[in-house]
């Protein structure tokens, strides 16, 4: 039995990265762990808190978005501050969850990287991640929403199995999950998409071809 | 024009940068972001439905935008932080989706984002290694490189160590009035 930190890293309290979490803590809380979920932006204001959390921990998993190819800004910070107190860091196990909209692997991967080198130099242990693609698509509802979410599913089960079992957890867990079409396939599917935006703005009325507000506002 | 917004530390690189521009009479903007505040992209979807186009919250993000968007080139100057962007630089890059166009395209066999509004994003980043483990680096550049891919950009990540060597800062500066 060990103590687990499920480290929310969203902005968003109840999106597709706490759902992924909530799968990962439920699964573990039934093998006997003791899990406490923790939201990073609520307590930006309070270091101390999360520090001493992060402190009781044994095994830390960390969620959340991929804003341009890795995890937010304040995520950077997270980690910048638990490196310069070393007296809360005790070579925990580290593992991620990173989620975004592309659906490679590949576009994601940077996020997982980071979270390698922060315990590379903070001397914790890195055991591996979780990349899913087309997050935007769920936008907090369940996985099963998802056209591969069997794959993912299957693929989520052996990860958080090795999260109980404290192993590595390698990169081919989350690639065999990829959700993989050929690319006219991605043609059509980007042709919706964007018939897709394009529709909602006008829906609201938005007029798409309008120019950057910020052209206007320097 | 050119817009570099640094991030410099200890370390003085991005007005090295700046300097070598301007004697080489390229029109550059130089953004220190010691004393800037760009709050973070929370998601909320206000920059589709209620401000089309512009972030809802008022930071320095409104002075940053519209030289980001007003220029040819942009260069990141950032230290490489556990293989990543410094928490500063990633605070503007997080909301560049503001100024990009936000339709899909497929390149390379892969969907990809739209790329900047109007134009082609040009975009360079220097990584400064001070206090870098060298997977770090490697780390840096794979970022990097996906964020060309994301953005349909073109441009290079150049590593330096606490200063700009006057190589490194030739080949910088000839790099941005070729691309």
């Amino acid at each position: 039995m060990k103590n687990i930190l499920l480290f929310h890293v969203s902005p968003r309290q109840k999106g597709t990265s706490y759902v992924l979490l909530q799968m990962c803590m439920e699964y573990l809380s039934e093998k006997g762990h003791i899990c406490e979920l923790m939201h990073l932006y609520p307590n930006l204001n309070n270091p101390e808190k999360i520090r001493e959390t992060v402190n009781r921990a044994d095994t830390l998993v960390f969620s959340g978005p991929c804003y341009i190819n890795t995890y937010p800004a304040d995520t950077i910070a997270l980690l910048e501050d638990l490196s310069v107190h070393r007296e809360v860091l005790h070579g925990q196990y580290i593992y991620g969850i990173i989620q975004g909209g592309m659906p490679y692997p590949h576009t994601h991967e940077s996020g997982l990287s980071m979270l390698e080198m922060f315990c590379k130099k903070c001397d914790l242990a890195y055991k591996g991640g979780f990349v899913m693609g087309l997050g935007a698509m769920l936008n907090g509802q369940p996985i099963k929403k998802l056209p591969n979410s069997k794959k993912i599913n299957r693929q989520l089960q052996i990860f958080f199995e090795h999260i109980d079992k404290e192993e590595d957890s390698p990169r081919q867990v989350y690639q065999v999950a990829q959700f993989k079409v050929p690319s006219l396939v991605y043609r059509i599917m980007s042709s919706t998409m964007n018939r897709k935006i394009d529709n909602d703005l006008t829906n609201h009325g938005i007029d798409v071809k309008q120019r950057s507000p910020y052209f206007i506002s320097e | 024009m050119v817009t570099i917004i640094a991030d410099e530390g200890k370390n003085q690189i991005g007005m090295e940068l700046y300097q070598g521009l301007i004697s080489k009479e390229v029109k550059t903007e130089y953004i220190l972001l010691d004393n800037v505040e760009v709050k973070p992209c929370v998601s909320c979807g206000g920059c589709t439905y209620k401000t089309y186009g512009k972030c809802t919250v008022r930071d320095d993000g409104d002075f940053i935008y519209p030289k980001i968007l007003r220029s040819n080139v942009l260069i990141f100057v950032s230290p490489i932080t556990f293989g990543s962007y410094s928490f500063k630089i990633k605070r503007v890059f997080d909301k560049i989706g503001l100024i990009m166009d936000r339709h899909y395209f497929v390149e390379n066999k892969e969907i990809v984002k739209g790329g900047k509004l109007g134009s082609k994003f040009k975009f360079f980043a220097i990584g400064d290694k001070e206090n870098c483990i060298e997977e770090e680096i490697i780390a840096f550049q794979n970022l990097f490189h996906e964020n060309l891919i994301i953005t349909r950009g073109i441009g290079k990540a150049y590593i330096a160590d606490k200063t700009l060597s006057e190589e490194m800062r030739n080949q910088i500066i000839e790099e941005v009035r070729s691309v």
